[in-house]
């Protein structure tokens, strides 16, 4: 009696997760604990970093089947949506119902800050080419420069989708590690007198003005770069929703409930992409470090391009 | 090491920064383009009114609603005012004879605050029997 007891309990323990369980998987835990402590107590980014985290977390306890590629599971069907390009999107849908475009309409000329992102984007494409990377792989790691998740995700299912769970987790950590990564980046590229320089007051932007900019940029993004009409044209309908006034109530749930439901979905499949097997091997470490490097270098572009801008100013 | 895609990489990256900032470029031109195209659509339509308005009324003033009022009683009455403030200045006795043939409103281009000030300083001093 006494031993078929004893057998039970042990047999009980090897079953349990705790004897399953490899050193790999603890590390894992480990870091998904440091991102929730860094989402909860630091309050960095919480919105994605939590959902990232814990799917993380729930993705590497042992036997228990919850990442992002154990079939049939609920985080293997949330997957779906990353995987099959429906969640960026949507995403975009809901920014752009939250954007007011009114400053960049006053001043076009910020637009080109948004392509000073390209040299994070493209040093880190060359570097990764000749890292041994094939220039599609490349080009889905690059991305991560770009530093905006839904587009590297879209991005990495068109060229590289074996890569997808790597840069997805690290395009999404390094959104939610802004308030790590970029400061330290922003103080080294500029002084305290600019960083305390009071931005001038815009011209008013009229509604015809707001209503008319997401329909044309549509049609010339569109008419440019096919490829970009599933983000762009989401992007700007949600917009167009939000400027128009005319359909309020959708509008209100793009940009509320839709993009949280997604967020949350979205989170917790990417961040049980991060199963320790796939996670702690060379090459996802060096995607890793790699997107960091094209995080840090586009965030360094765009001051770059500022302070040009300004010395050019200056100068005449 | 992948230095046979490095041809292929750099000419991708020549292409894409020149893609991304011509496209970039276009749209910031024709934001510009557009917001002018409605700026000139608003200017006759603002000049035009303010034609009518000027032909109307010689003499309008915007009140706190930003709307014009028309003040041509006001200016029989602002007259006589002028001739006491100008004879106050002058410290002449009122049978001191001028005669105030026209005046001409100028543009106060003070800030608000400077102005509700001033208005407050005024309000003050009528209060207080001048």
């Amino acid at each position: 009696m006494f031993s078929e007891f004893t057998n039970t309990i042990l047999g009980l323990i090897q079953a349990s997760g705790f004897a399953q369980g490899d050193w790999k998987q603890y590390l894992m835990l480990f870091i998904a604990c440091v991102l929730l402590y860094l989402a909860i107590a630091k309050k960095y980014e919480p919105l994605l970093l939590l959902p990232i985290s814990f799917g993380m977390l729930l993705a590497n306890i042992p036997i228990a089947n919850m990442s992002s590629y154990d079939e049939g599971g609920l985080i293997y069907y949330l997957y779906q949506g990353v995987k099959m390009g429906i969640y960026p999107p949507l995403i975009f849908m809901g920014i752009g119902a939250m954007t007011d475009f009114g400053p960049l309409i006053a001043n076009p000329k910020s637009l080109l800050l948004g392509a000073a992102a390209q040299l994070g984007i493209f040093t880190t494409f060359i570097g990764a080419i000749l890292l041994g990377y094939t220039p599609a792989k490349a080009g889905a790691i690059g991305i991560i420069g770009g530093a905006d998740g839904p587009t590297a995700i879209y991005v990495t299912t068109r060229l590289a989708p074996e890569l997808l769970g790597p840069i997805a987790i690290a395009a999404y950590s390094y959104m939610a590690l802004v308030p790590i990564i970029q400061p330290p980046i922003m103080k080294l590229l500029t002084t305290k007198k600019e960083r305390s320089v009071v931005m001038e007051q815009l011209r008013p932007v009229s509604k015809v003005e707001k209503v008319v900019f997401p329909i044309m940029v549509t049609l010339v993004v569109s008419l440019f770069l096919p490829d970009a009409t599933p983000l762009i044209g989401m992007l700007m309908l949600g917009n167009l929703m939000r400027e128009s006034g005319v359909v309020e109530r959708i509008s209100k749930t793009a940009e509320n409930e839709l993009i949280n439901i997604i967020t949350i979905f979205l989170g917790v499949s990417v961040g049980a992409t991060a199963t320790a097997d796939r996670f702690l091997n060379p090459e996802t470490l060096g995607i890793i470090l790699l997107g960091l490097f094209a995080f840090s270098l586009g965030t360094a572009g765009g001051y770059c391009l500022v302070k040009s801008c300004i010395g050019l100013q200056a100068a005449r | 090491m992948g230095i046979e895609n490095l041809d292929l990489g750099l000419m991708l990256t020549l292409v894409g920064i020149t893609v991304v900032f011509s496209a970039l470029a276009i749209l910031a031109m024709l934001i510009s383009l557009f917001s002018k195209v409605f700026a000139l659509k608003k200017t006759p339509a603002v000049s035009n009114a303010e034609k009518n308005s000027i032909a109307n009324n010689p003499v309008n003033t915007p009140n706190s609603s930003g709307t014009n009022i028309n003040l041509k009683t006001q200016d029989e009455e602002l007259i006589p005012v002028l001739t006491a403030a100008i004879l106050a200045y002058m410290k002449q006795s009122p049978d001191f004879k001028i005669r105030v043939k026209s005046f001409r409103r100028v543009q106060d281009n003070s800030p608000a605050w400077n102005v509700a000030g001033k208005r407050e300083q005024l309000d003050a001093k009528l209060q207080a029997g001048f």
